[in-house]
């Protein structure tokens, strides 16, 4: 087997911990926001002293025009845009997976059926499903917002994991389970969904790699969170506000973006690379 | 006696793209108590399509012919419906496969795919599943059971692999075991091995074993009793003796024939 085969598309010269650690900083940062935020995110400070700062030693990453400390912001921000991403990958999994199991197991009319109501989603562009959800509703609260990105993502995880469920329903164990007079719902508890799931965590935290971007860029148009909570593309939404020399503004939350969807695509690619050689006969 | 599986005009065929391909055409032939029958043919004579309809396990792509009838214990296997099956598969009748490492589940401990035949048929502790599982590995001779029950497949040898296969296969105490070429995919001074716990099993628990290979040395050590199919018909019956003495069918000639032998051959025309 080939190195290249081994690692997915990913240089091995990235050690798996590189990413693995700037995620866990992340999330860390998320869980804690909370004690370790020197400033209140949403309370300005003395709007014409504390006016669009330069990061100094007070403000690590300065503050906006509305003269808010913008590393607490950034924290508080983590919190939601992660928390989103979390969420609307959780309703992924729940869905995708029941979903991809039972057409996977079920009579070929039925899998017929449920895949073609997954084409017709996966056709429906995403973000005309979710602009239309907002223009409906008005502005969405942070947990509708990541079940509605949630809701509208299922569809290529259950691709997978019914593709997956396929070819473990041919392989000889799962015939000998059923040689041994096992129910079906047993055989697909017991025996299939345990070889679906590293299937299944790949492509979540894929889908991680892109919720994050979608919420950010619905965000930074208007069509996200509302402000003044805080999440990355609300951030970017106040720094769009502003000319380049409040540079501060931009930086902060375009680099966590960067930084949380690389680390996430490296990881992801990593483990399915892994995930692969395992497999492999 | 009442034969204990007895099959009639049984025909399998495959659905591909071209259309499709009879894999068994119009097979019968009997199983009685107790007995150790052999399923003698090349690859692709349809021997395991006639495994798996038995079973009632075909893929999804197969199909069993109209006027076939599969009786096991005065039932007709291909009319019961699913909850029956179930109960009688892996209870009364087992299998055993060819290739142990892929019939394992490779991410299940080996003791639970074993006690996990106790718990589908009304076992509700897992306790005792679990006790009756390490004592069937101890009688199927894998050593340190109790803790060789935690191990994956792949932390075992293929015959290890197979002794567990034949723990599952026998821990209820079926009528009867079909044993799908299990040894074929072993080295063969594991084969002898394997083989000869098999029938050490089939004689303390009286179970009839209907054993398919490719391997006439085996048959002539182990069964009473030999079936010969080629491209899916039954082309000879006969006592193992009457088989290897004056075999009747051109095939039968070729197969033994094709024997691997130390010493030139007697039998032929």
């Amino acid at each position: 087997m080939s190195a290249s085969r081994r690692t997915g598309n990913v240089p091995a010269f990235v050690p798996l911990c590189v990413p693995a650690c700037v995620l866990a900083l992340f999330v860390l940062t998320a869980l804690t926001a909370q004690w370790i935020a020197p400033f209140d995110p949403a309370m300005s400070g003395d709007l014409v002293a504390d006016r669009l700062l330069t990061p100094s030693t007070t403000h690590w990453f300065g503050t906006d025009a509305s003269a808010r400390d913008v590393f607490s912001r950034m924290l508080f921000g983590t919190q939601v845009s992660l928390g989103i991403a979390a969420l609307s990958v959780a309703v992924v999994l729940l869905v995708g997976v029941t979903w991809g199991v039972i057409a996977g197991l079920a009579p070929a009319w039925l899998d017929g059926w449920m895949m073609r109501f997954v084409d017709a989603l996966m056709a429906t562009p995403r973000l005309l499903v979710v602009l239309a959800c907002v223009a409906f509703t008005g502005r969405l609260s942070a947990t509708s917002l990541a079940l509605l990105l949630g809701l509208t993502a299922w569809p290529a995880m259950s691709r997978i994991v019914r593709a997956r469920v396929r070819e473990l329903d041919a392989t000889d164990y799962v015939a000998a389970a059923r040689a041994l007079g096992a129910p079906r719902m047993r055989i697909a508890v017991r025996h299939i969904l345990p070889g679906v799931l590293p299937a299944a965590m790949v492509t979540a935290i894929l889908t991680v790699a892109s919720v994050i971007p979608l919420e950010a860029g619905l965000s930074y148009f208007g069509a996200g969170i509302a402000p003044p909570t805080a999440s990355w593309g609300v951030l970017l939404q106040d720094a769009s506000a502003r000319p380049l020399d409040a540079w501060w503004l931009l930086l902060f939350p375009s680099a966590a973006i960067a930084a949380t969807v690389m680390s996430v695509n490296l990881l992801g690619e990593r483990l399915r690379g892994r995930d692969r050689s395992l497999l492999a006969p | 006696m009442t034969a204990l599986l007895s099959v009639d005009n049984l025909r399998v065929a495959y659905a591909d793209r071209s259309g499709e391909r009879q894999a068994v055409v119009d097979l019968s032939f009997s199983v009685e108590p107790g007995e150790i029958v052999a399923l003698v043919g090349e690859s692709g004579s349809g021997k395991t399509a006639t495994a798996l309809a038995i079973m009632g396990i075909l893929s999804s792509n197969a199909r069993v012919g109209p006027g076939s009838a599969v009786r096991f214990e005065g039932r007709d296997l291909l009319t019961l419906p699913e909850r029956e099956l179930r109960d009688l598969r892996g209870r009364r009748i087992s299998m055993v496969f060819q290739e142990p490492a892929a019939a394992l589940n490779p991410v299940m401990r080996v003791g639970d795919q074993v006690a996990e035949v106790a718990l589908v048929h009304g076992e509700r502790s897992t306790t005792r599943a679990r006790d009756q599982a390490i004592a069937m590995l101890d009688r199927v001779g894998l050593p340190d059971a109790a803790t060789r029950y935690r191990a994956y497949p792949h932390e075992l040898s293929g015959g290890m692999r197979q002794r567990v296969m034949l723990a599952i296969a026998l821990l209820l105490k079926p009528a009867l075991v079909i044993a799908d070429e299990p040894t074929s995919a072993l080295d063969v001074t594991v084969q002898a091995q394997v083989l000869q716990l098999l029938l050490e099993l089939q004689k303390e628990s009286q179970t009839a074993v209907l054993l398919i290979t490719h391997d006439l040395g085996v048959v002539a050590e182990t069964c009473s009793r030999a079936l010969v199919m080629k491209d899916g018909r039954l082309v000879e019956e006969a006592s193992v003796d009457a088989l290897f003495h004056a075999p009747c069918h051109d095939y039968t000639r070729e197969l033994l024939a094709a024997m691997p032998r130390l010493v030139r051959p007697r039998v032929v025309a």
